[in-house]
């Protein structure tokens, strides 16, 4: 009786579930390239809006998978309205492959596109090596939806090797841009005195005001904000776990609006 | 080079009538979470507990990137009995495992201040296994476990975490001395 009890259990185990895994550490993850397929559909769905439209910011999700899933459920119930997400890092906590998965499994449940950045904590151990294959290359990026331009940039400095943040390619971007409207989306806060000098937080502002950037909006802190950097509004998006979601509305009457909706 | 080092040292141990001092056998083992391939050796301890080590290797081809650990295996024997004449344990398995390399110790790398992040590099593991002797020389076994980050997401996400597709599985040779 035990013994074919155990072999079954055995059995069962194998055939099932799970996978013959060499380490959670390892970085081999298929090449997907999701963030380039995601601004495919972003363009897509531009016919589907006027000028006026919705993003939802995540920030911070980390394992907190309950909390992001009711944010999914509210964005998916407003699809509609929402042109698309955009996710401003750390998903997970050591930026190792089976916490890229859990959040993979839950974020997958989203109707609409998603466009994700990079985080702190998703940079440590292979992380990055993982984010590139599954994300994209590219850690600084920037897309135009109708009348703005959204513009990602890597901010995270102590996980990151060579100039971070690159002000060189954000200038150049921001020089490019002939868009009503500019909104910065990076994970750290840009005037966080731990990780930036005070020179770099001071030329960062300059961009920032030369250029008239409506919105510099952040995560790191877990805490959804409101505040100022320059002449920008600055947002702190907040982690899953607090139970709001931003969500910014764009339009030509109104300019750039945002709310914290409670989950 | 660790794990060729440690390969030289067990089969050394070997010939070298090891078991009298203190192991009682060699494992080499397929995944697992400790490695692509990796080398134990173990030691028995009464009648249910025996301690095994281990050193394992992912190649950066299989792995995408170069991965070494040193894993220690606490195994309990449940219950034995035998199937088709051969004698077999089904036991329980705590597993810690540690990956070398600066990349992992997030707690201690130098780019940020100390403790900024919590240990990275070590990991545990909770496992079953099945081990089936051939003879009294040579056998093998099957495991299979969930590590703690999987737990603990589970633990605080009951509702989101399907468990079974987190499932690790390993399979070894054993041979007794």
């Amino acid at each position: 009786m035990i013994k074919t009890l155990v072999s079954c259990l055995m059995a069962m185990a194998i055939t099932s579930c799970g996978e013959f895994n060499y380490s959670p550490y390892a970085s081999n993850v298929k090449k997907e390239n999701l963030n380039t397929k995601s601004l495919n559909s972003v363009e897509n769905r531009s016919s589907s809006f006027t000028n006026t439209f919705k993003v939802a910011v995540i920030s911070d999700s980390h394992d907190y998978y309950e909390e992001l899933a009711k944010q999914v459920k509210y964005i998916n119930n407003n699809k509609d309205e929402i042109a698309f997400v955009i996710h401003t890092g750390d998903a997970t906590n050591l930026g190792l492959k089976p916490e890229w998965n859990l959040f993979r499994d839950k974020i997958d449940e989203l109707k609409i596109p998603l466009i994700m950045g990079i985080g702190n904590h998703d940079l440590l151990s292979n992380g990055k090596d993982i984010f590139q294959k599954r994300y994209g290359k590219q850690l600084d990026y920037s897309f135009v939806f109708k009348q703005t331009k959204f513009i990602l940039i890597n901010n995270n400095n102590w996980e990151s090797s060579g100039m971070v943040p690159d002000l060189g390619w954000l200038e150049k971007e921001l020089v490019a841009s002939t868009d009503t409207h500019k909104i910065i989306l990076g994970h750290v806060q840009p005037d966080d005195p731990e990780r930036y000098s005070t020179k770099m937080i001071s030329d960062t502002k300059n961009l920032v005001n030369s250029f008239g950037v409506d919105y510099f909006i952040n995560g790191h802190n877990h805490n959804p904000s409101e505040g100022t950097f320059g002449t920008a509004k600055r947002l702190t998006a907040g982690s899953s776990f607090k139970g709001k979601l931003l969500i910014l509305e764009i339009s030509d009457a109104f300019g750039v609006q945002f709310e914290f909706v409670k989950m | 080079m660790n794990l060729l080092k440690c390969s030289l040292l067990i089969i050394s141990l070997s010939s070298f009538n090891a078991h009298a001092y203190f192991i009682d056998y060699l494992k080499v083992q397929y995944a697992g979470e400790i490695g692509f391939l990796s080398i134990g050796m173990g030691k028995r301890f009464g009648d249910v507990y025996s301690l095994e080590i281990f050193n394992g290797f992912v190649p950066e081809s299989i792995g995408g990137n170069e991965i070494e650990s040193i894993a220690i295996k606490n195994i309990f024997d449940i219950v034995d009995f035998s199937i088709f004449n051969k004698n077999m344990i089904f036991y329980f398995g705590l597993n810690l495992y540690h990956v070398t390399g600066l990349d992992y110790q997030s707690s201690r790398h130098s780019s940020y201040p100390e403790t900024y992040y919590r240990l990275g590099s070590i990991r545990g593991l909770l496992s079953f296994g099945l081990d089936f002797n051939l003879n009294a020389t040579h056998g093998f076994y099957l495991e299979s476990g969930l590590n703690d980050i999987i737990l603990t997401n589970y633990l605080n996400n009951p509702d989101d975490v399907d468990l079974s597709k987190y499932v690790s599985h390993g399979i070894g040779y054993k041979n007794i001395f």
